[in-house]
Protein backbone atom coordinates (compact mmCIF):
# COMPACT_ATOMS: atom_id res chain seq x y z
CA UNK A 1 0.00 0.00 0.00
CA UNK A 2 1.40 3.39 -0.95
CA UNK A 3 2.33 5.87 1.86
CA UNK A 4 1.00 9.41 0.95
CA UNK A 5 2.26 12.07 3.01
CA UNK A 6 0.19 14.51 5.21
CA UNK A 7 1.36 17.62 4.23
CA UNK A 8 0.17 21.28 5.39
CA UNK A 9 0.13 23.96 3.36
CA UNK A 10 3.28 26.35 2.83
CA UNK A 11 2.91 29.33 4.81
CA UNK A 12 4.60 32.95 4.45
CA UNK A 13 6.01 35.09 6.66
CA UNK A 14 5.35 38.59 5.83
CA UNK A 15 7.15 41.60 7.86
CA UNK A 16 5.76 45.31 7.85
CA UNK A 17 6.58 48.35 8.64
CA UNK A 18 3.16 49.57 10.08
CA UNK A 19 2.61 52.54 12.97
CA UNK A 20 -0.43 51.35 13.61
CA UNK A 21 -1.18 48.52 16.41
CA UNK A 22 -0.40 45.24 15.34
CA UNK A 23 -4.50 44.25 15.83
CA UNK A 24 -5.46 47.70 13.70
CA UNK A 25 -2.86 46.50 11.50
CA UNK A 26 -4.69 42.64 10.94
CA UNK A 27 -8.00 43.67 10.77
CA UNK A 28 -7.35 46.60 7.90
CA UNK A 29 -5.32 44.35 6.52
CA UNK A 30 -8.83 41.68 6.41
CA UNK A 31 -10.90 44.17 5.31
CA UNK A 32 -9.26 45.42 2.69
CA UNK A 33 -8.63 41.75 1.49
CA UNK A 34 -12.65 41.28 1.64
CA UNK A 35 -12.79 44.31 -0.06
CA UNK A 36 -10.72 43.65 -3.02
CA UNK A 37 -10.83 39.85 -3.06
CA UNK A 38 -14.07 38.65 -1.22
CA UNK A 39 -14.78 36.91 2.02
CA UNK A 40 -13.37 33.76 0.40
CA UNK A 41 -10.31 34.35 -0.46
CA UNK A 42 -9.79 36.75 2.95
CA UNK A 43 -10.96 33.72 4.63
CA UNK A 44 -8.88 31.30 2.96
CA UNK A 45 -5.47 33.31 2.94
CA UNK A 46 -5.73 32.27 6.48
CA UNK A 47 -3.82 35.79 8.19
CA UNK A 48 -2.75 35.44 11.40
CA UNK A 49 -0.41 37.84 13.14
CA UNK A 50 2.51 36.47 14.40
CA UNK A 51 5.22 38.90 16.28
CA UNK A 52 6.09 41.81 16.65
CA UNK A 53 9.36 43.38 16.46
CA UNK A 54 9.53 46.90 18.03
CA UNK A 55 7.29 49.21 18.06
CA UNK A 56 6.28 49.51 14.16
CA UNK A 57 7.34 46.17 12.54
CA UNK A 58 5.10 43.49 12.42
CA UNK A 59 4.91 39.76 11.08
CA UNK A 60 2.16 38.45 9.59
CA UNK A 61 1.49 34.92 8.21
CA UNK A 62 -0.41 33.68 5.33
CA UNK A 63 -0.74 31.10 2.79
CA UNK A 64 1.64 30.46 0.31
CA UNK A 65 -0.86 30.40 -2.54
CA UNK A 66 -2.17 33.82 -1.33
CA UNK A 67 0.95 35.80 -1.12
CA UNK A 68 0.56 37.73 -4.00
CA UNK A 69 -2.64 39.11 -3.34
CA UNK A 70 -1.98 39.74 0.32
CA UNK A 71 0.98 41.76 -0.72
CA UNK A 72 -1.54 44.07 -3.06
CA UNK A 73 -3.40 44.31 -0.10
CA UNK A 74 -1.05 45.80 1.85
CA UNK A 75 0.46 48.05 -0.71
CA UNK A 76 -3.15 49.50 -1.25
CA UNK A 77 -3.74 49.69 2.60
CA UNK A 78 -4.87 53.42 2.74
CA UNK A 79 -2.46 56.66 3.69
CA UNK A 80 -3.68 56.52 7.26
CA UNK A 81 -2.47 52.96 7.97
CA UNK A 82 -0.05 52.69 5.19
CA UNK A 83 1.88 49.75 5.49
CA UNK A 84 5.23 48.79 3.94
CA UNK A 85 6.06 45.07 3.15
CA UNK A 86 10.05 44.76 4.25
CA UNK A 87 10.55 41.27 3.51
CA UNK A 88 9.16 37.69 3.01
CA UNK A 89 10.02 34.46 4.14
CA UNK A 90 9.26 30.95 4.60
CA UNK A 91 10.41 30.23 7.39
CA UNK A 92 10.20 32.77 10.82
CA UNK A 93 13.44 31.65 11.63
CA UNK A 94 15.30 33.62 9.13
CA UNK A 95 12.50 36.10 8.63
CA UNK A 96 13.41 37.55 12.42
CA UNK A 97 17.30 37.30 11.45
CA UNK A 98 16.93 39.43 8.72
CA UNK A 99 14.07 41.67 10.79
CA UNK A 100 17.47 42.75 12.76
CA UNK A 101 19.48 44.00 10.45
CA UNK A 102 16.49 45.72 8.62
CA UNK A 103 15.69 47.28 12.23
CA UNK A 104 18.78 49.01 12.84
CA UNK A 105 18.99 50.28 9.06
CA UNK A 106 15.31 51.71 9.86
CA UNK A 107 16.44 53.27 13.02
CA UNK A 108 19.13 55.26 11.53
CA UNK A 109 16.59 56.29 8.34
CA UNK A 110 13.58 57.23 10.47
CA UNK A 111 16.28 58.52 13.45
CA UNK A 112 13.90 57.13 15.80
CA UNK A 113 14.75 53.77 18.64
CA UNK A 114 12.44 50.73 17.39
CA UNK A 115 13.51 48.62 20.69
CA UNK A 116 10.83 46.18 21.88
CA UNK B 1 27.96 63.20 -12.89
CA UNK B 2 24.97 61.49 -10.39
CA UNK B 3 24.30 58.15 -12.57
CA UNK B 4 21.91 56.74 -9.81
CA UNK B 5 19.84 59.44 -9.20
CA UNK B 6 17.18 60.98 -11.77
CA UNK B 7 15.82 64.37 -10.78
CA UNK B 8 12.22 65.31 -11.86
CA UNK B 9 11.82 68.44 -12.72
CA UNK B 10 9.09 70.39 -13.63
CA UNK B 11 10.50 72.54 -16.03
CA UNK B 12 12.87 71.64 -18.86
CA UNK B 13 16.13 73.42 -17.47
CA UNK B 14 17.65 76.34 -20.02
CA UNK B 15 21.16 75.26 -19.90
CA UNK B 16 22.48 71.62 -19.85
CA UNK B 17 23.08 70.26 -16.54
CA UNK B 18 25.56 67.47 -14.35
CA UNK B 19 22.70 65.50 -13.40
CA UNK B 20 20.17 63.01 -15.66
CA UNK B 21 17.16 64.34 -15.35
CA UNK B 22 13.16 63.89 -16.28
CA UNK B 23 10.58 66.83 -17.11
CA UNK B 24 7.33 65.65 -15.28
CA UNK B 25 3.74 67.52 -15.64
CA UNK B 26 0.66 66.31 -13.66
CA UNK B 27 -1.46 67.58 -16.23
CA UNK B 28 -2.74 64.51 -18.87
CA UNK B 29 -2.98 67.31 -21.70
CA UNK B 30 0.86 67.70 -22.12
CA UNK B 31 0.87 64.09 -23.54
CA UNK B 32 1.19 65.94 -26.70
CA UNK B 33 3.98 67.99 -25.70
CA UNK B 34 7.56 67.24 -26.76
CA UNK B 35 8.79 68.82 -24.12
CA UNK B 36 7.56 66.82 -20.92
CA UNK B 37 9.03 62.96 -20.02
CA UNK B 38 6.63 61.99 -17.56
CA UNK B 39 3.03 62.81 -17.38
CA UNK B 40 1.31 61.69 -14.12
CA UNK B 41 -2.34 60.33 -14.61
CA UNK B 42 -4.07 61.78 -11.68
CA UNK B 43 -7.37 60.76 -11.64
CA UNK B 44 -7.01 57.54 -14.29
CA UNK B 45 -11.05 56.83 -14.14
CA UNK B 46 -11.48 59.86 -15.79
CA UNK B 47 -8.71 61.00 -17.76
CA UNK B 48 -7.85 57.69 -19.37
CA UNK B 49 -10.84 58.28 -21.97
CA UNK B 50 -9.73 61.84 -22.55
CA UNK B 51 -6.14 60.41 -22.57
CA UNK B 52 -7.23 58.19 -26.08
CA UNK B 53 -8.84 61.74 -27.67
CA UNK B 54 -4.67 63.24 -27.58
CA UNK B 55 -2.49 61.39 -29.48
CA UNK B 56 0.76 60.98 -26.73
CA UNK B 57 4.11 61.55 -27.87
CA UNK B 58 6.35 58.75 -28.86
CA UNK B 59 8.33 57.26 -25.86
CA UNK B 60 6.36 59.54 -23.59
CA UNK B 61 5.97 57.90 -19.73
CA UNK B 62 2.15 58.12 -18.05
CA UNK B 63 2.98 57.83 -14.83
CA UNK B 64 0.14 56.34 -12.65
CA UNK B 65 0.82 56.31 -8.96
CA UNK B 66 0.01 53.96 -5.95
CA UNK B 67 -0.48 56.42 -3.43
CA UNK B 68 -3.72 57.31 -5.36
CA UNK B 69 -4.96 53.88 -6.17
CA UNK B 70 -4.99 53.81 -2.09
CA UNK B 71 -7.29 56.75 -1.73
CA UNK B 72 -9.56 54.65 -3.89
CA UNK B 73 -12.00 51.60 -2.71
CA UNK B 74 -13.65 48.69 -3.91
CA UNK B 75 -15.69 49.31 -7.01
CA UNK B 76 -13.50 52.32 -8.26
CA UNK B 77 -10.35 50.32 -7.16
CA UNK B 78 -10.87 47.86 -9.22
CA UNK B 79 -12.09 49.58 -12.47
CA UNK B 80 -8.69 51.32 -11.53
CA UNK B 81 -6.85 48.44 -12.03
CA UNK B 82 -8.64 46.80 -15.10
CA UNK B 83 -7.53 50.39 -16.29
CA UNK B 84 -3.83 50.13 -15.55
CA UNK B 85 -3.75 47.19 -17.74
CA UNK B 86 -5.55 49.19 -20.82
CA UNK B 87 -3.10 52.13 -20.46
CA UNK B 88 -0.38 49.69 -20.45
CA UNK B 89 -1.39 48.49 -23.90
CA UNK B 90 -2.18 51.75 -24.96
CA UNK B 91 1.48 52.50 -23.97
CA UNK B 92 2.74 49.69 -25.81
CA UNK B 93 0.87 50.69 -28.91
CA UNK B 94 1.93 54.30 -29.35
CA UNK B 95 5.42 53.51 -28.28
CA UNK B 96 5.15 54.82 -24.80
CA UNK B 97 6.24 53.98 -21.45
CA UNK B 98 3.84 53.16 -18.06
CA UNK B 99 5.20 54.23 -14.77
CA UNK B 100 4.10 52.57 -12.22
CA UNK B 101 5.01 54.84 -9.21
CA UNK B 102 4.86 54.75 -5.27
CA UNK B 103 4.12 58.60 -4.56
CA UNK B 104 5.34 58.27 -1.06
CA UNK B 105 5.97 61.57 0.77
CA UNK B 106 6.93 59.62 3.74
CA UNK B 107 9.21 56.23 3.93
CA UNK B 108 5.61 54.48 5.57
CA UNK B 109 4.57 55.25 2.16
CA UNK B 110 7.34 53.37 0.50
CA UNK B 111 6.30 50.24 -1.77
CA UNK B 112 8.56 47.46 -1.97
CA UNK B 113 10.02 45.44 -5.12
CA UNK B 114 7.89 42.48 -4.42
CA UNK B 115 4.73 44.29 -4.31
CA UNK B 116 4.92 45.99 -7.36
CA UNK B 117 5.52 42.65 -8.83
CA UNK B 118 2.35 41.72 -7.17
CA UNK B 119 0.12 44.81 -8.37
CA UNK B 120 1.41 44.50 -11.88
CA UNK B 121 0.38 40.26 -12.05
CA UNK B 122 -2.73 41.94 -10.97
CA UNK B 123 -3.53 44.40 -13.51
CA UNK B 124 -2.03 40.93 -16.24
CA UNK B 125 1.19 43.08 -16.89
CA UNK B 126 4.10 40.37 -16.68
CA UNK B 127 6.90 41.89 -14.04
CA UNK B 128 9.84 40.87 -16.19
CA UNK B 129 8.65 42.90 -19.44
CA UNK B 130 7.73 46.02 -17.30
CA UNK B 131 10.80 46.15 -15.67
CA UNK B 132 12.90 45.37 -18.88
CA UNK B 133 10.83 48.25 -20.67
CA UNK B 134 11.08 50.68 -18.08
CA UNK B 135 14.76 49.89 -18.15
CA UNK B 136 15.40 50.75 -21.87
CA UNK B 137 12.94 53.55 -21.72
CA UNK B 138 14.76 54.80 -18.86
CA UNK B 139 18.41 54.72 -20.69
CA UNK B 140 16.93 55.68 -24.14
CA UNK B 141 16.09 59.50 -22.13
CA UNK B 142 18.86 59.94 -20.24
CA UNK B 143 20.83 59.24 -22.85
CA UNK B 144 18.99 61.07 -25.28
CA UNK B 145 20.58 64.26 -23.68
CA UNK B 146 24.06 66.53 -23.53
CA UNK B 147 25.14 66.38 -20.06
CA UNK B 148 27.56 69.05 -18.82
CA UNK B 149 30.95 68.14 -17.25
CA UNK B 150 32.04 68.32 -13.52
CA UNK B 151 35.17 69.97 -13.19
Amino acid sequence: MPVTLKRRYKRRYILVLCRSSSEELLSITRGKAVNMFGYVLAQKALLKLIDKIGPDLHVIRCRSEFLGEVLCVLTLIDTEHSAVVLDVSGTLRSLRARAVIKKNVLETVLGTSTKS
Amino acid sequence: MEVNVIRLLKKKPLTSTTFPYLVTSDNYRDLASKDVDLVEITDIDQQFYEMLKHTPSKKLGIEITVSKLRATDGQKLAKSIALIKSVHIFTEKYGNQLVLTSGASSVFEMVSGRCFDALLKLCDIKPETYWISLNNWLEHKISMRCYACDA
